[in-house]
């Protein structure tokens, strides 16, 4: 009743064995890790032009560079630096359930978030609104020699809605800071809610 | 192959019947559960009609549009291109000890996945006091009629298809749905 298994069937049995190997091989190696998975979402735009995510809008208006900023509600913050200024619109686009949460400066490997010392006179976590922008300044306090290194050449800005953009999208411009002249100060305007 | 498939024909028809089994009940079970915990199923309800929803009766009277460029939006500080949005709805409950509380939102019923939804006004910076005699929440303590005031401020742009929701937590999926 015994059969003898044919040499040939062995051999696809293998040759079978080795594909789903191979197969499963390609996949576990090139499945994205659970860091990828959740990464932000970068949507790239350029300075001077409306970049949209997923639900955020922003415009970023003008980049300047101060040794000291004057901001509308009279606060004047000192640093060893230099400070940042970025001229920003932002608004939410689908939900009112967001804040400018993620405000960041990137330069080579190290990022800055945008300053709240300023409060109220910054636009860094200020709750958007759906097709209303809130428009003022974003203050970054970075290093002087950091501005004037070679990876400033190509300082990112990255907005988002909430402190973290994982799995969301992420507004990122590119910025050259070297480019720009440092200002001996520098005076805010005040946040304005709405069309400007 | 047909003397294999006649050997094993049960175990693939098993296969055939539970594996697409297993998925779909395996996603059904997730989705439901994802949408019985939020405002996923809404309750259309006409103007001026009386719904029985939990412990009340909701009658939606009527909405009021204020622009930024009027004379009463530069008063109470609209910024510019936009529009406060002032719903009414009176709600009557009934009887019970507890009356419902709500979550109220404004959106757009027509955009499909590009609709834009708005929270109440009560943190915004603007000067809008509200009718007299009328509530801007819904406060769980009475079991007497009220009338329920909800601002919204709007862009300009956002004009045709809104809806007041309603959301009574306990109520969930279903929610009210005022058509504007």
């Amino acid at each position: 009743m015994t059969r003898t298994t044919p040499r040939l069937r062995h051999a696809l049995n293998g040759a079978g064995l080795v594909v789903i190997l191979v197969i499963a091989g390609v996949v576990a190696h090139t499945t994205p890790s659970r860091e990828q998975q959740e990464a932000a979402i970068p949507v790239h735009g350029e300075v001077g032009e409306t970049v949209e995510g997923r639900n955020i809008r922003a415009t970023v208006n003008d980049v300047r560079i101060a040794e000291s900023v004057e901001a509308s509600n009279g606060w004047a913050g000192p640093t060893s630096g230099v400070w940042v200024v970025v001229d920003a619109s932002v608004e939410a686009r689908v939900t009112d359930l967001a804040t400018l949460g993620y405000a960041r400066i990137k330069v080579g490997d190290v990022t800055y978030s945008a300053s709240t010392r300023p409060d109220q006179a910054t636009i860094a976590e200020t709750g958007l609104s759906v097709g209303i922008p809130w428009t003022g300044p974003l203050m970054f306090e970075l290093p002087l020699p950091l501005v004037s290194s070679d990876p400033a050449r190509h300082a990112e800005l990255q907005f988002a809605v909430s402190n973290d953009p994982r799995a969301d999208s992420m507004l990122v411009m590119p910025v050259d800071l070297q480019a720009i002249d440092i200002d001996a100060v520098i005076e805010t305007d005040e946040p304005v809610w709405g069309a400007r | 192959m047909k003397r294999w498939l006649r050997r094993n024909w049960i175990g693939l028809i098993a296969v055939a019947v539970l594996l697409p089994a297993t998925v779909g009940i395996t996603f059904a079970t997730q989705w439901t559960s994802y949408f019985s915990g939020r405002d996923s199923a809404p309750v259309s309800v006409a103007e001026n009609t009386d719904f029985g929803f939990s412990t009340a009766e909701w009658r939606f009277v009527g909405s009021e549009r204020i622009s930024s460029e009027s004379s009463e939006g530069q008063r109470i500080g609209l910024p510019a291109e936009t529009a406060l949005v002032v719903v009414t709805v009176r709600i009557t409950p009934d009887g019970s000890p507890e009356s419902p509380g709500c979550l109220v939102r404004l959106e757009e019923l027509d955009r499909g996945a590009d609709s834009r939804s708005w929270a109440e006004s009560t943190y915004d910076p603007i000067d809008y006091s509200p009718t007299d005699g009328t509530q801007t929440y819904c406060p769980t303590d009475t079991t007497e009629p009220y009338v329920l005031e909800s601002t919204f401020v709007v862009p300009a742009d956002a004009v045709d298809g809104l809806g007041l929701s309603i959301v009574v937590p306990g109520e969930l999926p279903q929610y009210l749905s005022f058509r504007l």
